[in-house]
């Protein structure tokens, strides 16, 4: 059924596949850039994953203007602001980011810094405030099939001196093109590709019942899904199998493109609360959460998620599920998937298990309902239920 | 290009009855702050000084509101607050304020922008919520709350002490 009104955006343009990372210099001379920044952080540089990039862009006529490479996990707004600098004096015209969250988070930091010309980052903060401003342009090669950000118009930014997490959601922040090379994700160890790959799945359900769903993000989720359920085994099991690899990156960005248009709910709500109150990573926050909020949306808003289940087990279940059971074996089969995931990786399943102490239950709750993504969730959700989903996920 | 006069009477319409749904709901939130005690604890978590505006759109009506130590104060204007919730449309504005669509609804249909801290946004919109719950009708309520909330006040006493200003 049609929303009375949506709005759907999807710019990034997506490379995929072998050599990828050979194209980035022809996308770079199209955008009529020939001097970008290059952004990444010292592990990738260590594991030999940026002298990949480096290798592709130079072999094929572009040379970095500057490259940085002191990018923290938690991109901070000292950081954009030095990076804002680096690019000046180096004089660049672009911005190629390589790696997970974090620094491409950092990377839109930058985009914002130079395209808004502003001082400081703190005066756009909001959600739909900024326009376009200059077009600064911009590359984001992921190497973790997992965050989506890729393809997403949100960033965050911590503001380590006034001790805030400063969010901003803005179409203007979505990257010129995404590229996605195998090579870039074959160095994920085994847990990490579990998490990270059980985040995109939870971008995905999360994706197809929020609230701001429509008929675009819906076919953007399930393609993630049927994917996700497809390979995430393989790439865990066998991290060189470039097949399942390069399926889980096109399934983390299709997962990206469709919340970053329909928006995350409750689990992520949560999530980033148990992130930033007990420090828990936060593919293990959604791997431990979804089927519990998954459970608590069905009871309150019956079945949104019994079509699911054809992605998630394929059409011979599904045919053979009563249509008013559909919903329920959805979610058991995600806990299937999370357990056997448990047995293969050691994937975390329970807040116990993530070393979460219970006398933080109250700040969790707490921060989880000042969250943005409570605002799209399909049911409302009050403190007593997060503390209930928490004791739940406990053990 | 001139609008047609259909169309200025219809716009006239709407910003006329959108400032008549600001001051009660300035007003509701007032008396609300005394008699509901979610509201009291949201607007007491506020800093003293905050400043927050909703506006219907860029040049329409808007509420501006102060977080004073005796709990808030509409102000005539404020230029830069530390939260703005402002409706891209007048119609759009005009959905939420005759209780067609809910806060949660009219931001997943992308109706209003925001500036400034979204978990003080969160603490905004909860107080609206509960606002409206008192302010519309229940059948009302229904359709826009996701969860429509316990009063603890008569909605008839809210209307009154918020027209009497007491």
């Amino acid at each position: 059924m049609l929303p009375l009104y949506y709005e759907f955006q999807n710019s990034t343009k997506i490379l995929s596949g072998k050599n990828a990372l050979e194209n980035i210099t022809y996308e770079l001379k199209g955008l009529g850039a020939s001097k970008p920044i290059l952004l990444s952080d010292k592990v990738l540089e260590k594991i030999g994953s940026l002298q990949k990039v480096i290798d592709a862009m130079v072999s094929t006529g572009m040379e970095p203007g500057v490259i940085f490479t002191d990018i923290p996990a938690d991109s901070s707004v000292t950081v954009v602001n030095q990076i804002g600098e680096k690019y000046k004096e180096g004089g660049c015209d672009s911005i190629v980011a390589v790696g997970g969250g974090s620094v491409i988070d950092t990377a839109k930091g930058v985009e914002m810094l130079i395209s808004q010309d502003v001082e400081d980052l703190m005066e756009l903060q909001g959600c739909e405030s900024m326009g376009r401003g200059k077009h600064v342009p911009f590359i984001a090669v992921p190497t973790t099939s997992g965050t989506g950000s890729e393809m997403t118009l949100v960033a965050v930014i911590k503001n380590i001196e006034k001790s805030v997490k400063m969010e901003f959601i803005s179409n203007y922040l979505l990257p010129d093109a995404a590229v996605l090379d195998p090579r870039m994700t074959e160095t994920l160890p085994p847990k990490t590709t579990a998490s990270t790959g059980f985040d995109a799945l939870c971008h995905a359900i999360e994706a197809f019942s929020c609230n701001q769903k429509n008929p675009l993000s819906d076919a953007y989720a399930t393609a993630a899904i049927k994917l996700v359920v497809e390979n995430l085994e393989d790439a865990v099991k066998d991290g060189k199998n470039r097949k399942a690899r390069l399926a889980m990156a096109n399934a983390s960005t299709m997962a990206g493109a469709a919340f970053s248009n329909s928006m995350v709910g409750m689990v992520h709500a949560i999530g980033h609360a148990l992130g930033g109150v007990c420090k828990v990573p936060h593919g293990d926050a959604m791997t431990i959460l979804l089927p519990y909020c998954m459970l608590y949306n069905y009871k309150k808003k019956g079945d949104i998620y019994g079509e699911l289940l054809l992605y998630l087990e394929g059409p011979e279940v599904y045919a053979g599920t009563p249509s008013e059971k559909r919903g329920e074996e959805a979610i058991k089969s995600v806990r299937r998937l999370e357990r056997r995931l448990h047995k293969m990786s050691g994937l975390p399943m329970t807040l116990k298990e993530a070393h979460v102490d219970k006398k933080d239950f109250d700040a969790v709750a707490r921060t989880a309902l000042n969250d943005g993504a409570m605002l799209v969730n399909p049911a409302a959700v009050d403190y007593e239920d997060v503390i209930m989903i928490l004791n739940q996920a406990y053990e | 290009m001139q609008v047609s006069s259909k169309q200025r009477w219809m716009a006239g319409g709407k910003i006329l009855f959108e400032k008549v749904i600001l001051f009660f709901l300035y007003r509701g939130m007032k008396v609300l702050y005394k008699y509901d005690t979610r509201i009291h604890q949201e607007i007491s978590g506020w800093p003293i000084g905050r400043t927050l505006v909703l506006a219907a759109c860029e040049k329409g009506p808007k509420l501006c509101i102060r977080r004073v130590s005796w709990g808030i104060v509409r102000v005539s204007d404020i230029e830069d607050p530390d939260i703005m919730i402002s409706f891209k449309s007048i119609d759009g504005a005009f959905l939420v304020f005759s209780g067609q669509i809910g806060t949660s609804q009219a931001y997943s249909q992308h109706r209003f922008m925001v500036k400034g801290d979204i978990a003080a946004v969160m603490s905004a919109v909860r107080c609206i919520d509960l606002t409206e719950a008192y302010l519309f009708p229940k059948i009302m309520t229904k359709r826009i709350l996701r969860k429509v909330p316990k009063k603890q006040i008569s909605s008839i006493l809210v209307y009154c002490h918020a027209i009497l200003g007491v």
